[in-house]
């Protein structure tokens, strides 16, 4: 027999697994975008966890994709802090698998056939602030508006799109520095 | 829909959606709310005694109109989630020319790129509540230096101006930040005795010069000292006269730190501290008890346990106020339980120490404790460390659970989720070496006290800390034949060691996270 909180519990979970499944992949693309693959793992379940344990404090259920959005973020944001005094070495190798598995979106011609190029592309990302590294990948990888981008974030639609202006003109420099040999 | 202006911008687009280009392992929702979302049915520790005891238990749990099953499950208390700090821990290391401190990676325990700084052969330290700035009193040649800041995120170094008096102690940083405060003593007995009272002073983070912030009442020898929200101070600690012995019950002193003005001087009724002089059992008869605190800041709430665990005290340090509650086993098994710990009588230098945590939701204390006892009656005297074990209660005072674990320290993580536990026996017949006997390691999730892990058993462990975000515990685990012992961080959610360095060349500090209660 359960007590009356055991029942509110298991419905409250119930719909959280309901709210929260349609965005599971997109949400591990998003930490995969702004922390890394290496992370994804981390970041999303550590997202999904607060999601749940702050779940009584979402008034409208409506704004759950939004809101779980902002969570995976600012759980980025934890761990490129924590991470920023520490010297990290990522081997290309743990990131270019994934874009050979067949099931994964692929584009002719993209980075993956032209490793120089990814990996210009990878250090100009990897000295990104997590603040433009997030705007860049809500509008490019996860393909959302710019006003659902700044609801994203808290800030207003303008500050959004000079964070993205500032993130677009830091990476083309990058390139531009770095011409392919 | 994308705000390309620059034809380049779609090999960024492109490399964008690329880093993107990847799916959740399958049943990876249910895989990460496994451990979060509680089961209905788990048992608990108390669920297990059920059967020899269930229509008491039932009646005592119908009676508190609860079960302790709901109770030990987070209460939904929300609060404010805890800053993320700059750097996670700072590793300390012994070389030839003293301490240093550099920060580190909080799983391998690698040392980043920065330039250690010196303290000396011993330091004081304190940590801002944002966990953005440290407070270093280090000490050269037994005397105190001067008072060092570091802005963590820079690494950037402010010096106190003048030195510090060489008993100063309590570091301790406003709620802001922008203040740290410590406390040193005045009237200081020649002959090396305790101070006859204390001063807090203060020093800007921003810089110049120390100034005096208050001055403690006569005799008042501090433990404890917190900022509260309003800018005034909390100390915590018991009267005591030149030799130490303690003069009164355990106090908590608040002063304003803009006037200096003593706001309150609280007495805690029945709470015994410090050790204390028993002339009714003959000369050279001591008891030594320490109560185990646990600070709600956001609340305003300390809690004081006393050496027996036999009441709860409450110290509203906002309305300067003092409350207490016996503290009332939850069931029969709970009782059955306590009745197996014998009692401790005072006989020389025997005593207990008690420690706490207070689950973020500031509901619920979990409470260890060490017993000593010197057994005159035995041939030889015997001194004796006995761990208390864990036992569980409620704000209320109410018992909650308890396991008769041989610990007597625990850390909780921040987000409430993980118990470490430690602990170990000593028994010394006078003139011999004396037998340490570890316990090892226990690690168990809060809300399902019934299934916990032992891991290095027999081992004598002692806990430093957890880290900010809970994910890591640093261990210290000592060589059982007087060899080194080691520093090891712990996967709390695996159980598996990650790293490994021997100790005592190091040891870390742990940032924004949660410090073991190492006795």
């Amino acid at each position: 027999m359960l007590t009356a909180v055991e029942q509110r519990q298991q419905e409250l979970a119930r719909r959280f697994e309901a709210l929260a499944e349609p965005h599971v992949d997109e949400l591990y693309r998003l930490a995969a975008a702004i922390a890394g693959i290496e992370d994804a793992d981390d970041v999303t379940q550590e997202a999904l966890t607060e999601a749940w344990r702050s779940f009584g404090q979402l008034r409208n259920e409506e704004l759950f994709g939004r809101w779980i959005r902002t969570i995976v973020v600012n759980r980025c944001r934890n761990l490129l802090r924590s991470r920023r005094r520490s010297v990290r070495a990522i081997s290309l190798d743990s990131v270019l698998p994934a874009a050979a598995e067949g099931n994964l979106p692929h584009e002719p011609g993209d980075f993956a056939s032209d490793v120089a190029e990814r990996d210009r592309l990878d250090r100009a990302f990897d000295h990104l602030a997590l603040d433009h590294r997030a705007v860049l990948a809500l509008h490019y990888t996860l393909d959302l508006p710019m006003p659902e981008v700044a609801a994203i974030l808290k800030v207003p639609e303008g500050t959004a799109k000079s964070r993205l202006h500032v993130a677009l003109s830091r990476m083309r420099a990058v390139l531009q520095e770095e011409p392919t040999a | 829909m994308s705000h390309l202006v620059n034809p380049g911008d779609e090999a960024i687009a492109r490399y964008m959606r690329h880093r993107g280009a990847v799916r959740a392992p399958a049943d990876f929702l249910q895989r990460s709310l496994a451990g979060a979302i509680t089961a209905p049915g788990r048992l608990t520790l108390l669920n297990r005694f059920m059967p020899l005891a269930a229509a008491i238990a039932l009646i005592a749990v119908a009676g508190l109109g609860l079960s302790a099953r709901a109770l030990l499950a987070p209460s939904g208390v929300q609060r404010p989630t805890p800053p993320v700090p700059p750097v996670p821990l700072l590793l300390q290391t012994f070389t030839d020319s003293g301490i240093t401190l550099v920060p580190a990676d909080s799983a391998t325990l690698t040392a980043g790129d920065f330039e250690p700084i010196e303290l000396g052969e011993f330091y004081l330290h304190g940590v801002s509540a944002d966990g953005r700035t440290l407070a270093v009193l280090p000490f050269v040649r037994g005397n105190a230096g001067f008072v060092r800041i570091y802005d963590l995120a820079s690494w950037r170094e402010t010096r106190a101006r003048e030195p510090v008096a060489d008993d100063a102690r309590l570091l301790t940083f406003a709620v802001d930040g922008s203040t740290v405060y410590w406390v040193e003593g005045r009237g200081a007995n020649p002959t090396g005795g305790f101070p006859r009272g204390w001063n807090v002073r203060a020093l800007a983070v921003g810089g110049g010069p120390a100034s005096e912030v208050a001055e403690l009442p006569e005799r008042f020898q501090p433990r404890e000292m917190r900022a509260l929200d309003d800018g005034r101070l909390a100390v915590y600690g018991v009267a005591t006269d030149f030799n130490g012995f303690s003069t009164s019950t355990a106090r908590v002193v608040i002063a304003e730190s803009e006037s200096g003005v003593i706001a309150a001087d609280l007495p805690l009724s029945g709470v015994t501290m410090g050790t204390e002089r028993l002339p009714e059992e003959g000369p050279s008869r001591f008891e030594s008890d320490e109560p185990a605190t646990a600070w709600d800041l956001p609340a305003g709430l300390l809690y004081v346990v006393d050496a027996e665990a036999a009441a709860l005290t409450t110290v509203d340090l906002n309305a300067a106020t003092v409350s207490q509650q016996d503290i009332v086993p939850g069931s029969l098994p709970e009782r059955l339980l306590s009745w197996l710990v014998p009692t401790a009588r005072a006989k020389l230098l025997s005593g207990t120490d008690r420690s706490a945590a207070l689950s973020p939701d500031g509901q619920r204390l979990f409470l260890t404790g060490m017993d000593r006892q010197v057994d005159d009656a035995a041939d030889p005297l015997t001194y004796t460390e006995t761990p208390l074990g864990l036992r569980v209660i409620g704000i209320d005072g109410r018992g909650l659970d308890r396991a008769d674990l041989p610990v007597s320290e625990l850390a909780l993580s921040p987000d409430g989720h993980w118990l470490l536990m430690a602990g170990y026996s000593l028994r010394t017949p006078e003139g011999s070496g004396g037998e340490t006997a570890g316990s090892g390691l226990y690690l168990a999730d809060t809300a399902n006290l019934e299934d916990i892990k032992h891991l290095e058993p027999s081992e004598v462990i002692s806990l430093v800390g957890i880290s900010f975000d809970s994910r890591y515990a640093y261990v210290l685990q000592q060589n059982r034949v007087d060899g080194p012992s080691r520093l090891r961080t712990l996967d709390l959610a695996t159980g598996a060691f990650l790293s490994d360095v021997a100790s005592p060349a190091a040891n870390v500090l742990v940032i924004g996270g949660s410090p073991g209660t190492a006795l």
